[in-house]
């Protein structure tokens, strides 16, 4: 890569690091995988600079990045969770179980503990729409999909969102 | 919940953010790194595929004649070819043997660069193979700007059950590549004569342990080239968990070898 390109790209690596780990902060809900997928989103980023069809909407493609970098993450073996599809259980008391420690966390931000709940991609669109304050068509093209997706994607996660704060809501108080 | 409770909400949930940890240059120098790595490993594909070409040559440029072929090929006999016009019944004391001089080298008409062979044998594989998607192509220099005779190169993609590449190797009519010699340590199913008189050949390699199949398809085109693609049950560059079927069947691969496009020179 050239000079004036790397240095190009330090500028806007400085310059964006914190609001993309804060936006993958929303996607996982831990700072520290927020900052690697952070510093994987830039390496990969680093990868591609030297393209220069996408630089005028290097944020916008940073995001993109971002966005599929956590997605794969979230595909991987691993990483694989359990479906919460069901009904959600009275939280009784969540100091006993270990695997609810994180959301003690989270208790005292509802709205985030709440989002963590929400299935991925619905909560991609949340954070994108909500947080980044992205117009729909730029949601859009960000996730590959068309804009009627991202509608009926919003107004799922926010139905989703709704119920769990009220779960939550209601785990709170059979615990207190 | 509003909208507007929402948006503060997420407002506040990073509002205990951690001091951020960022080196931007540690961050170059891993890029660095990454960068430098891809390129060995593409290196090493292409010599690969160089020295899977050079070997498949070996047997003919030791001198191999049609007597003494590989096991299972009975020289004597004479080799019945089957086509689909006017099925012609080939004698090898009456035919001139196979590796004798091929026809000279027709003037340059090939895609002489490395990238547009490379988009254009992408684009014939999504058309032969429309649910794959294609990863990247990479070839070497065709044409006159290329001396050892082979254009050799890959287009890697991703289908149900992985990523994978096919291989293609373009020989010039001077390398004089024989169908006995594409054979050689292969198993060749009966040769294929098209109607415009050029053959088909058709070989599957399996390694000793059965685990790693390779099948290609070798195009021996009337000016002497030869046009040899190959599909993998793996990916021959970066390894790999081992798929259940070749990633290409035989047509497939007879497709692209017989594509009147895919020339280098």
């Amino acid at each position: 890569m050239r000079k004036a390109d790397e240095q190009g790209f330090r500028e806007f690596a400085v310059q964006h690091a914190a609001s993309l780990r804060r936006t993958a902060y929303l996607f996982c809900g831990d700072w520290h995988m927020a900052e690697d997928l952070m510093q994987a989103s830039l390496l990969k980023l680093y990868q591609a600079w030297h393209r220069i069809e996408w630089r005028d909407h290097a944020s916008a493609y940073a995001r993109k990045v971002l966005l599929r970098t956590w997605l794969d993450e979230k595909r991987r073996p691993w990483r694989r969770a359990e479906q919460r599809d069901g009904e959600v259980p009275d939280v009784a008391d969540a100091a006993a179980d270990p695997e609810r420690a994180g959301e003690q966390l989270w208790a005292r931000d509802l709205v985030h503990a709440a989002l963590l709940r929400v299935p991925p991609r619905q909560r991609a669109v949340l954070v994108l729409r909500y947080f980044e304050d992205l117009p729909v068509n730029e949601v859009a093209v960000l996730m590959g999909c068309t804009e009627g997706t991202v509608k009926s994607q919003t107004a799922r996660g926010l139905v989703a969102l709704r119920n769990a704060v009220e779960e939550l809501g209601r785990g709170a108080v059979v615990a207190s | 919940m509003s909208e507007g409770e929402l948006r503060e909400g997420l407002r506040a949930a990073v509002g205990d953010e951690p001091p951020l940890r960022f080196d931007p240059d540690e961050l170059i120098r891993r890029g660095r790194h990454e960068r430098k790595r891809r390129r060995a490993l593409v290196a090493v594909g292409v010599a690969t595929l160089a020295l899977t070409g050079t070997v498949l040559s070996l047997p003919g440029l030791l001198g191999l004649r049609s007597g003494d072929g590989p096991p299972g090929f009975d020289a004597a006999a004479p080799p019945v070819l089957t086509t689909t016009v006017a099925p012609p019944v080939l004698t090898t004391t009456a035919a001139p043997p196979v590796d004798t001089t091929p026809e000279p080298t027709s003037s340059p008409r090939g895609i002489a660069d490395a990238k547009l062979l490379g988009a254009y044998a992408s684009q014939r594989l999504l058309t032969i193979a429309p649910e794959v998607k294609v990863l990247r192509a990479e070839f070497t220099e065709p044409g006159a700007r290329d001396r050892s005779g082979h254009v050799t190169g890959f287009v890697q993609f991703v289908d149900r059950e992985g990523v994978t590449r096919v291989t293609a190797q373009l020989s010039a009519p001077s390398m004089r590549v024989t169908r006995e010699r594409f054979c050689a340590g292969a198993t060749c199913s009966e040769p294929h004569r098209l109607n415009d008189g050029s053959h088909l050949e058709s070989a599957a390699v399996v390694d000793p342990k059965g685990k790693l199949i390779t099948h290609s398809v070798a195009h021996f085109r009337l000016d002497g080239s030869v046009v040899q693609v190959s599909a993998y049950n793996f990916d021959p560059v970066d390894g790999g968990g081992v798929r259940r079927t070749v990633s290409l069947d035989n047509d497939q691969l007879a497709k692209l070898a017989t594509d009147p496009g895919l020339v280098a020179w």
